[in-house]
Formats: C-alpha cells, sequence, structure tokens
C-alpha cells in the first residue's frame, strides 16, 4: 500500500470519525421528552426557542429575577408541570403588580393552579375540546376564531390548535366555532350529553396593573405546528408574542420545556452552571494538553 | 482470547446485525413518521395527520340554509297545486339532504344536534311527499266525485267520498307530525344563528291548505244529492277505483274502494275484511277495510309487461268491476364501467340500468367479446357489480338489459376494452404484492449469504488461518515447502531455498540470498533488491515467531514485533537502512554499502538463531 493511499484512508476514516461523531452529538444531545427544549422531534419546541432573539430574551431560573422588570415585560409559562411553589406565585404577583403581562399557555399542566393562586377569573376547565372546523381529520386539531381585537391576537384570524381544552372566565379573545364540544369522555366523537357551543380558547384578565393572557393550547409552539398552512395565523401569533415591545422572559421554573435527559440533560447542567461550566472548560484544556503531547492531535 | 472464539463473537454479532435489519426489512427508515405517532396526552402530531379542511361558516351551515329554505315554496307549491315545480323542489331537498346526512356520517357526528337536525328534515322529506302525493290524490278524487255525481253512480261516489275523507284525514295527521319535526329543525337552526322564515311559511302554508281542502269538502257535500239511489241487491258490495289509469315504470297505481252491504234500506261500510286486488288474474296485494269500511293500497309499477291489464279487487265472493290499465313501455340506459384488471386477470364491472328512475332488482347480461356471458342483477339503488375473470388478451365488455317482464325497452351499454395481457404481466411490483413473504425470505436470506460469504472470504483470505474446530498449524504462507520457489500467498515473494532450506553447514544459505539480492539490483534496482530481502527476512522472522498477518504489518511493526532473540537488533537496524531505500529514496553508494551490510548482519544472526 503506497503512502498516498494510506493518506487518503486517514482523511476518510476522520472524515467519516467526525461526521458519525457530530450524529452522534445531534442524537445524544436531543430527548423525546414533550415539549422539551431540546427535543427536535415533533412534539419539542427547539424551533421555538431557536426562534427567540438572544437580545430581547430572557430565561428564567430563579424567582428573584422577574422583580427587576417594570411594566412592559412579557413572561411566557409554556406547559407547567408542578404545583407552583409559594415563592413563584409572590413573584408572579409582584410582576404583575408591576404592570407586566403574563402569558400562560396551557391545557393538562398545572396551569390551573397558577390561576387559581394568583387570584385569577380564568379557568382552565378539564377536556378536550373538538369541533367540526378542522384542518385534519382529527376532531381535536380544531380551528378557532378572532372574537376580540386586542393584544397579543391583534394578527390572529383564525388559528388552529392541538388538543385545546376550554377556558371559563375572563375576557375571551379567540373561541371556537358553535359547532364545537368538549369531548369529555375522550372517544374523539360527540356524544349524548356533549352538548355543541363556543367555548373560550385564549382568554385575558386585567390583574392589579398587570394582565394575565391564558392561551389553553401549550401546543401551539411545539415543532410540528410551525409549518401549519399559511391560512392560518399561528406564525403570526408566535411572532407577536415573542416581538414584543419590552422583554420578552420566558419561565424555565416551572416549565416543561426547561425538561432535558441523558447527553442533553448533562449538558444543559453544564451550560447553566457557572462553575460547572468552567470546570469544565478546564478539563477540557487538560485533555487538548494531553492528546497534543502524546501527538494525537 | 483464542482465535477461534474472537471469530466466533464475530459470527454471533454479524448474526445479531442481520437480525436486526431484518426487522427493518418492511421498513427500513429508523425514524419514520409512522414512528413519531407515539401516543400523547398534550397533543398529536399533524405532520402524519390527513389533511381535512372543513369549516362549519362555508361547508356546513350553507348546507343547513338550504335544507331550511325548501320547505317554504314546496308546501306552497302543492297548496297553489303546481306539482311539479313542487316535485322538483322535494327531489332537490332529497338531494342536499343527502350529501349533509352524508357529511354527518363522515364527521361521525351521529350523536349530536347535526344527526337529529338531518332526522327531522328527512321527516319533514317524507311527510312532503305523502303532503304530495295525497294531494295529487285528492284532486283525482274530486274529479272521479263530480264524475260519479254526474253520473248518478251511488256506489262508486260513496266509495270516493270516504276515500277522500281518508285523504284529508291524512293530511290533517301529516301536518301535526310537520309542526312536530318543524318546531325541532327552528330550534336547532336559531342556536346556529340560521334563518327559519321558510319553515315558518311552509307551517303557514300547511294550515291554510288544510283549510282549504275542509273547505273543499263541505262544497262536496254541499253539491251531492242528499239521497243516494242505490240499487237493492241482496249480497254485499265491493267498490273498486284506481287512477291513473295510464302509468309508465316507477310510477303508483292508487287503488281504493269501499266494502258495504245494505241493512234494510240504508248501506254500511264492513270494517276488517280482506281485499285482495289483482291485476290480471295474479293477486298484487290484500290489505283490511278500515273502521268504515274502505280500503286504499299503492300498487308500484315495476315488473309488469307493457300493454293493457285488467285490474279488480275481490273479497271472499265479493267481485268489484274491472277496471283497465295501460302500461306504457319506457327506453331505459344501460351504463357500464370495468376496472382494471388485477394479476389474476379479473376486472369489476359496475353500472346501472335506468328507465324513467333506477330498474331496481333486473337481470344484467354481462358479455365479453360478444360470445361470453355472466348474469347479475342490479340492487335496490338499480346498480350493479359484478366480477369477471378474463383469460390474457384484449377483451371488449357490454352489459345487457333484457326482460320482456319489464315495461322496458332492451338497452346495451357502450362497449369497454379491457387489456388483461399487459396487465398479467409477471413483473416486480406483482410478484412483491403476491409473494411478499418470499421476497422477504429471500431477502433475509440473501443477506445472510453475502454476510456469511464475507466471513468465509475473510477467513479464507487469512495468513496461516484455518476454520473453526481444525488443530493449529501454521499458517498456510508460513508453510514453505522444499523446493518451492514462491512463498505462498504472495506472488512477490522471491524463490525462498536460500532462508528456508536446511543449512547445509557451509553458509550457502546467505550467499543464496546475496546471490539473488546481487540479480534484482542489476534487473531492477536497488529498491526492488532491497523489498525482496525485507520479504525474505520477514517470512523468516514471522515463522520463527509465529507472527500472524505479518502481510499487513508495516515494516516498523514487524521489526517491533521482533523481541527476545538475537537477531532482532540487526534486524531493526537494516529496517532502519531498508526504510531509508525504500520510502526515502536514498540510492547513493554509501546507503546501499551499509544496507549491504545490515543485509549481511542480519542474515547471519539469522541463520546462526536458527541453529
Amino acid at each position: 500500500m503506497g503512502v498516498k493511499t494510506i493518506k487518503a484512508a486517514f482523511w476518510v476514516a476522520g472524515i467519516v470519525l467526525l461526521a458519525s461523531a457530530l450524529i452522534l452529538t445531534a442524537h445524544l444531545t436531543s430527548n423525546t421528552l414533550e415539549f422539551s427544549q431540546y427535543n427536535a422531534n415533533w412534539n419539542g419546541t427547539s424551533r421555538f426557542f431557536s426562534d427567540l432573539d438572544r437580545h430581547h430574551t430572557v430565561m428564567i431560573r430563579e424567582s428573584a429575577q422577574l422583580s427587576s422588570y417594570r411594566n412592559t415585560a412579557l413572561l411566557l409559562i409554556i406547559a407547567p408541570a408542578r404545583p407552583p411553589t409559594g415563592e413563584e406565585i409572590t413573584a408572579y404577583q409582584s410582576f404583575l403588580d408591576s404592570g407586566n403581562t403574563i402569558v400562560l399557555a396551557d391545557d393538562f399542566g398545572t396551569g390551573s393552579e397558577i390561576l387559581q393562586r394568583i387570584r385569577s377569573q380564568i379557568t382552565i376547565l378539564p377536556g378536550n375540546l373538538s369541533s367540526i372546523d378542522r384542518q385534519y381529520a382529527d376532531p381535536y386539531t380544531i380551528v378557532v376564531y378572532r372574537t376580540l381585537n386586542q393584544t397579543p391576537v391583534e394578527n390572529s384570524i383564525a388559528l388552529i390548535m392541538n388538543r385545546p381544552a376550554p377556558l371559563e372566565g375572563g375576557e375571551p379573545l379567540v373561541m371556537t366555532s358553535v359547532m364545537s364540544w368538549v369531548d369529555a369522555n375522550g372517544d374523539r366523537r360527540i356524544n349524548s350529553g356533549e352538548v355543541m357551543g363556543k367555548f373560550a380558547v385564549i382568554s385575558s384578565e386585567e390583574i392589579s396593573r398587570g394582565r394575565i393572557v391564558v392561551i389553553s393550547d401549550p401546543s401551539i409552539f411545539i415543532n410540528s405546528m410551525q409549518d401549519l398552512d399559511e391560512s392560518y395565523d399561528n406564525h403570526r401569533l408566535i411572532n407577536d408574542l415573542i416581538d414584543h415591545d419590552g422583554m420578552v422572559l420566558v419561565d424555565q421554573l416551572n416549565s416543561r420545556t426547561a425538561d432535558a435527559e441523558g447527553m442533553s440533560g448533562i449538558l444543559h447542567v453544564i451550560r447553566t452552571q457557572f462553575m460547572i461550566e468552567v470546570l469544565f472548560f478546564g478539563v477540557l484544556v487538560l485533555v487538548v494538553a494531553w492528546a497534543w503531547k502524546k501527538k494525537i492531535l | 482470547m483464542r482465535s477461534d472464539e474472537r471469530y466466533t463473537i464475530l459470527a454471533v454479532l454479524a448474526l445479531v446485525v442481520i437480525g436486526a435489519l431484518a426487522l427493518f426489512v418492511s421498513g427500513p427508515l429508523l425514524y419514520t413518521l409512522e414512528k413519531d405517532t407515539f401516543p400523547s396526552r398534550f397533543h398529536d402530531n399533524p405532520d402524519v395527520l390527513k389533511v381535512q379542511a372543513l369549516n362549519s361558516t362555508t361547508d356546513i351551515l350553507p348546507l343547513m340554509q338550504d335544507l331550511l329554505d325548501y320547505t317554504g315554496p314546496i308546501v306552497l307549491n302543492i297548496r297553489i297545486k303546481d306539482i311539479e315545480e313542487a316535485r322538483r323542489d322535494l327531489e332537490l331537498f332529497a338531494k342536499n339532504h343527502g350529501s349533509f346526512d352524508n357529511l354527518v356520517i363522515k364527521l361521525d357526528m351521529s350523536a349530536s344536534e347535526l344527526e337529529e337536525f338531518s332526522k327531522s328534515k328527512a321527516l319533514q322529506q317524507e311527510l312532503l311527499m305523502s303532503l304530495l302525493n295525497s294531494s295529487v290524490s285528492l284532486d283525482t278524487l274530486d274529479n272521479l266525485e263530480i264524475l260519479y255525481c254526474d253520473q248518478n253512480n251511488p256506489n262508486l261516489l260513496l266509495s270516493v267520498r270516504y276515500q277522500g275523507e281518508a285523504i284529508r284525514k291524512k293530511i290533517r295527521e301529516l301536518y301535526a307530525q310537520y309542526q312536530t319535526e318543524t318546531e325541532k329543525v327552528s330550534v336547532i337552526s336559531t342556536k346556529y344563528g340560521l334563518d327559519t322564515t321558510q319553515e315558518q311559511v311552509s307551517l303557514h302554508e300547511f294550515e291554510q291548505y288544510i283549510r282549504e281542502i275542509g273547505a273543499t269538502e263541505a262544497d262536496a257535500i254541499e253539491r251531492s244529492p242528499a239521497v243516494f239511489d242505490l240499487p237493492i241487491r241482496r249480497s254485499a258490495q265491493l267498490s273498486f277505483i284506481m287512477h291513473p289509469d295510464t302509468a309508465r315504470y316507477g310510477d303508483s297505481i292508487e287503488c281504493f274502494g269501499y266494502y258495504f252491504s245494505l241493512y234494510g234500506y240504508r248501506d254500511q261500510g264492513v270494517p276488517g275484511k280482506q281485499v285482495t286486488v289483482y291485476i290480471d288474474t295474479t293477486p298484487v296485494s290484500t290489505i283490511t277495510t278500515d273502521e268504515i269500511g274502505s280500503y286504499a293500497v299503492e300498487i308500484p309499477v315495476e315488473r309488469i309487461r307493457a300493454g293493457t291489464h285488467s285490474l279488480h279487487a275481490e273479497s271472499g265472493t265479493t267481485q268489484s268491476d274491472v277496471r283497465m290499465l295501460n302500461i306504457v313501455p319506457v327506453d331505459s340506459v344501460t351504463s357500464l364501467t370495468v376496472s382494471t384488471a388485477n394479476s389474476k386477470g379479473e376486472v369489476t364491472c359496475t353500472g346501472s340500468v335506468v328507465a324513467n328512475r333506477p330498474v331496481r332488482f333486473a337481470p344484467v347480461e354481462l358479455v365479453w367479446d360478444g360470445s361470453h356471458a355472466s348474469s347479475t342483477t342490479t340492487d335496490a339503488k338499480g346498480e350493479f357489480r359484478a366480477p369477471l375473470r378474463l383469460p390474457d388478451g384484449t377483451h371488449t365488455v357490454i352489459a345487457r338489459f333484457s326482460d320482456e317482464g319489464y315495461p322496458i325497452r332492451p338497452s346495451e351499454s357502450e362497449p369497454q376494452v379491457v387489456d388483461v395481457s399487459v396487465l398479467r404481466t409477471i413483473t416486480p411490483a406483482i410478484i412483491i404484492a403476491d409473494y411478499s413473504w418470499l421476497v422477504l425470505l429471500l431477502l433475509v436470506g440473501g443477506i445472510f449469504l453475502a454476510f456469511a460469504g464475507g466471513a468465509w472470504y475473510y477467513l479464507k483470505r487469512m495468513p496461516g488461518r484455518t476454520f473453526f474446530g481444525s488443530p493449529a498449524a501454521p499458517p498456510p504462507d508460513m508453510t514453505i515447502p522444499a523446493g518451492s520457489h514462491q512463498i505462498a500467498g504472495t506472488d512477490e515473494f522471491p524463490p525462498l531455498d536460500e532462508v528456508k532450506s536446511e543449512p547445509t553447514g557451509d553458509g550457502t544459505a546467505p550467499e543464496s540470498l546475496f546471490t539473488r539480492y546481487a540479480h534484482i539490483l542489476q534487473e531492477q534496482g536497488l529498491s526492488a533488491a532491497a523489498r525482496t530481502v525485507y520479504l525474505t527476512f520477514s517470512v523468516r522472522i514471522a515463522q520463527e515467531l509465529h507472527l500472524q498477518r505479518y502481510t499487513s504489518l508495516t515494516p516498523r511493526e514487524v521489526s517491533r514485533s521482533c523481541t527476545k532473540k538475537s537477531y532482532c537488533g540487526p534486524f531493526s537496524s537494516f529496517i532502519l537502512v531498508y526504510e531509508q531505500v525504500r520510502y526515502g529514496g536514498y540510492r547513493s553508494a554509501a546507503v546501499q554499502a551499509e544496507f549491504e551490510t545490515e543485509m549481511k548482519n542480519t542474515a547471519s544472526h539469522l541463520g546462526g538463531e536458527d541453529h
């Protein structure tokens, strides 16, 4: 075997190894957790988070971070997973008292408990909203319509929602068509006792000096909902939310979007814990030095 | 770990890989959309959902509004006796209702208010059709009443009057039912914001119509003679009236009459009497008289020959007068569609027979190539569907309706040409479709054989490697038969008698190597000669040290592998010079001299080690 052949084989092997490493990294750093920002699959929110403007967005990892915002900030709470702590509730209330806005997107999580504890009149009711107005052959993936031209739906006339829950109370901004019902028994069809009518899916309410907007479907943020038919305004709604005039704060205290596991969990810890990050890079430098000395590199 | 064990593990791993691949043969993609449909309680994956855009405001509510808007004009037309217009509107009503009903089924809304709306609309449609027919009958009866009154035929006049009374009663009952259904429809429609004006109009017109037919009845009674002049008979009497007296396929003949007896000088209807209606001499319907002794029956014109037929009614020994019915023949249209042939040469023939309206339960002949035929029958909608097995080739198929028992002229479809030969050609797609299990088996077998073949080839080409279980033996290329001029497995190896042959004790082996070196040096140059020497040494060393796969090692790796032997040091020095010659491109006399020195030194030690 000639020297040239050996060199070519070396480069080919190197490229293959590099590609394999990249694929492996992509595979290991992703997950399939519902709503996780590290989940690049259909049910993750990686696309929504990658679209966020880094200069305009702050990830809220401690309640105390909320206290520094006045009047114009918007806090996004997407798919809360656990009951809120007292500290969090106090932070939310203070945030509203400071004239800011909270947008809570939840259907079957603990959103109702948050609303109740911050003394909102809006309630997320149980049950899958179903409708004849749909884009897909699925009664849970429904089309809803704007009923009140207010922020954040000023540019959204019709939206597709993916298993929303019905809302009660507050001022309805977006509602289903009259040919909609709550599928109480979950059989995806209307049964006797399930009455058709209009149901609110986005409602707002003034609390103290602030405002809360409740979206009864966090699934509008998942990856597979980002490429919907252009005749629906989902993309505009999300743009209007993240292009808010003030700072956009994304709750990572109590949100399924912060969920991570496996390698993505480790990377998440490395990226979010400063000291661990420093240690990690220190070890990395040592490894590079060793490899250099051994002429591996 | 022994090499046998290593190869066993390798074989097991290969089999595991084959097994894993076999699992994905039917769906080789690891991340398919289908695999992404894992159940989630939060959402469904829109990427795998079938698009079915539906908007209640544009797709459903307008259809409901149309259904609401038909009823007012239909009842108005019935009332003003514009029967043709009313019939046309009713047909449109039925068609739209069918579409709406299908939509309700498609949307799986059978337990919703939409289903209630649809059911009420279906009932409304039936009631309005009954109202239309009753209205036609009532008009006919009014004409007959005038006729019989003029003819002073009290028997028939009485029958007509009783029948008229029964129809008016029926219309009043229809109104009550219509009122109920209209109320249900209005409640549901109002909830969805639909305009129910025409529903209210239809109720109002219906009510007006009832008032009008009540007034007509009062007029008739007023203008008819107060006392009927009935002929006195000892037995009971049975009147029989039918209309129309000319009909076509699909029409209905309405037959009615009155069974009565004379009690003194007064006639009295006899309830509960069985009356049988005959066409020619064939009984076609049996009915019982009601509480006033009247009876009525509708006879559809279906399988009856064209021409004149006699109709009459009988009850026991009492027989009515005979009426004559003229059945007029009509043209028919037979349609046919032939599907493409499947791999077995089967086609599906679908079509219909229509004459005035769909011809129900009628025989249809499927004729192919003019000489072969098979039979089928239309269903209740006048449609047929039958499989037909055809041999290879191009065929012409027609559907033919011809039955003299029907008042319908024969017809046949346009010829349909179907090519079976092309479709029955065995293509890979058909083989895969029909023998998927065999294809799968062959595929898995092929993969297995490919791996096994690869493994066999790999093992075969391994130097000094024998297959599992055989006793340990030196690698084939290490075996150097006496007298051989080539080392097995290599084309470039030099004759080995110099190094392999048993030392003679006179030092001929080193001289032989040198002779060969000198010969190649002269012919091909230092580099080739050096390589010959290296290969000679490496064979010898590999044999001594039992180095396997030494041909895949670089000279320096062979040198590193050589330890604990006296010739290893000289060989290492030899390799350094050898690399200069072969890879460094040094060909100077000094380097050649150095190389020859190291060569001799190594050869000397190799010979010494041997002894």
